[in-house]
């Protein structure tokens, strides 16, 4: 498959481009404390001679009212976001995918509370959720990712479930219940792995949505809070200084509509990929 | 003494308006080392006899209702569900109808083989590999050591049955239910595959349910015959007997059903099969049979005759001699 992939991806240009902003965006997230000039900007230095400073050479995306310089904030700042984004999809597809598994391969009464429950969560605003979790723990960038989880994972319940029923009853299936297997391991070595290829298109093409909204609450004040240097916090320290330095919101805002976008041109060209080959065409 | 004795098993699937009889089968005995022919239509019943063994049945709402199937003197049917997991591929193995489905198209082929080698036999690592390249050479398949890591789509029809032949032996079944392993294959492929059965069995001295609906198969490879109708054994002997001089009035039909060279038209057996489940009373055949009294339709035949050759049939005599 790893030749299908290249060989893929050397023809479809817009991945390959996704593929490449992501990947630097990836390696900048590991290496930002290295990398970033003024690493100690976003452990609260502040620097009052500096402030407001615009873009220049010793601070390529300026600096805010306190003098910090923003380039550092937006490098170490991608490590929360993405971060923040990755395990967010980690722990809704634990959540989603062992339920729409147990859901579709039990059936009966259990398929029936497991997707009703389903019903209910996917009723309630995650917005809410997060307020909720929010005033009742506290706000902090560990609830928002929580509360983003716990609002998430029922799609890729829905998805693994249609995937199961379709497989229950293969026959490889049945062949794996004829030679002794137990239930947790035919639903894990057999069923799992032809039923995932959707839900990994599907949570790829989410993490960009997801980094969107983890900003947003940030920028609400229900996620990150200061000094940590997260995009969406940046921003609405920012917003004050919109009409006057245009570079405080700028560059954090571009580094959202980036990193959003190359990840869902990823997964667009993920679906391509896995699509094309259950088809066969490829 | 039988390995194998299945009396009163009854196969039921739940529906809205109750359950609904699949299988009720008055008996059904398999000697050690024996190759038992169970011959039927599609729908009568003889696939779930098969399975109802391991009770592992195609969807959850079918299952097993009652009886009692005695496998080696223990009585699987009051086995929980976790101690039939140590029968299921240890002591009984099943070959399906359909090798191109019945292997997980995600892993190399020896990949499930060499996971049942460890489940049941405790194989595992090189072992694993030496004792899985031996099987697949068992069951003759070209090139065994680089089979084990192809994948199902790059091995024919024949190849992948010979897969699952070599699943279903591996951890050395006592009883081995071949569910018309040869009728999705070519007719060239299907006499080596069935050769290669009897071999295993001889070999091994397993005993084979070998499940069909081709009465030309039965008659070149089974010592002994169960004819199945509507979920029952209609008529049970050795297999020349029931062939040659059949006692029951849908054996009969059968063979008289079976195509022949230099036959004009082809023969039917007037009617459809009628679901056990709406039989009230009475023969289950009575319907279509061209033998049927009004105490045939009153009366339900239980398997009798001379000796081993039975037949479930009130007028068995008349038949036989017509």
């Amino acid at each position: 498959m790893g030749r299908t992939l290249r060989f893929y991806v050397r023809r479809n240009l817009m991945t390959s481009i996704g593929l490449c902003v992501l990947a630097v965006f990836v390696l900048t997230a590991i290496l930002a404390p290295w990398i970033a000039p003024y690493p100690g900007d976003a452990a609260g230095l502040v620097h009052p001679a500096h402030q407001l400073l615009p873009p220049s050479w010793q601070h390529p995306m300026g600096t805010d009212e306190l003098g910090r310089d923003l380039f550092s904030l937006v490098l170490l700042g991608s490590r929360v976001s993405l971060g923040g984004g990755f395990v967010t999809i980690v722990f809704a597809l634990l959540i989603g995918v062992t339920l729409g598994l147990i859901a579709g391969y039990a059936g009966g009464w259990l398929d029936e509370a497991i997707m009703r429950f389903t019903d209910i969560v996917l009723g309630f605003p995650s917005l809410l959720l997060a307020v909720a979790i929010a005033a009742t723990l506290g706000p902090s960038l560990d609830h928002a990712v929580l509360a983003m989880a716990l609002s998430w994972w029922p799609w890729y319940t829905r998805l693994i479930r249609s995937q199961v029923l379709s497989l229950r009853n293969a026959d490889f299936v049945q062949a794996a219940r004829l030679s002794g297997r137990s239930p947790a391991r035919i639903l894990v070595r057999h069923i799992l792995p032809n039923a995932v290829t959707p839900v990994v298109v599907q949570a790829s093409m989410d993490l960009g949505s997801v980094i969107l909204t983890l900003a947003g609450l940030s920028f609400l004040g229900l996620g990150a809070q200061p000094p940590t240097p997260e995009w969406g916090l940046i921003i609405a320290n920012g917003q004050n200084y919109v009409l006057t330095n245009w570079w405080y919101v700028t560059f954090p805002g571009l580094a959202i509509l980036l990193a959003v976008s190359a990840l869902n041109l990823v997964g667009d060209g993920l679906n391509d990929v896995l699509n094309r080959r259950e088809r066969g065409v490829l | 003494m039988a390995l194998l004795s299945m009396r009163g098993v009854h196969v039921v699937v739940d529906t809205a308006e109750g359950p609904r009889t699949l299988v009720r089968l008055s008996e059904l005995e398999l000697a050690e080392g024996e190759m038992l022919g169970l011959v039927g239509e599609t729908g009568s019943g003889k696939t779930l006899t098969g399975l109802a063994v391991t009770r592992v049945f195609p969807t959850p709402s079918i299952r097993l209702q009652g009886g009692s199937i005695e496998l080696g003197g223990r009585d699987l049917a009051g086995l929980g569900e976790r101690e039939l997991l140590a029968v299921r591929g240890r002591e009984v193995g099943v070959v399906f109808q359909d090798p191109n489905a019945s292997l997980n198209p995600v892993f190399p082929v020896g990949r499930p083989l060499m996971d049942l080698l460890g489940l049941h036999r405790s194989l595992r690592g090189q072992a694993a590999v030496a004792e899985a390249v031996r099987l697949f050479q068992r069951v003759e398949l070209p090139d065994a050591a680089a089979l084990l890591s192809r994948y199902p789509h790059e091995l024919s029809g024949g190849q992948r049955q010979r897969v699952m032949i070599a699943m279903a032996i591996a951890a050395g079944p006592k009883l081995l239910v071949a569910d018309e392993p040869t009728t999705a294959l070519d007719v060239t492929v299907q006499a080596e595959l069935l050769r290669l059965l009897d071999d295993l069995r001889r070999e091994a001295g397993m005993s084979v349910l070998f499940i069909t609906h081709n009465l030309g198969v039965v008659a070149h490879m089974v010592e002994r015959v169960a004819i199945m109708y509507a979920g029952d054994v209609v008529e049970t002997g050795p297999t020349r007997a029931v062939l040659k001089e059949p006692r029951h009035p849908y054996t009969r039909l059968l063979l008289e059903a079976v195509p022949r060279q230099g036959q004009g038209r082809l023969k039917a057996i007037a009617g459809t099969a009628v679901p056990r489940s709406e039989i009230a009373q009475g023969c289950a055949f009575a319907s279509r049979c061209p033998f049927a009294q009004d105490r045939c339709r009153a009366i339900e035949p239980a398997l009798e005759g001379p000796g081993v050759h039975r037949a479930a049939c009130l007028r068995q005599e008349e038949v036989l001699h017509v």
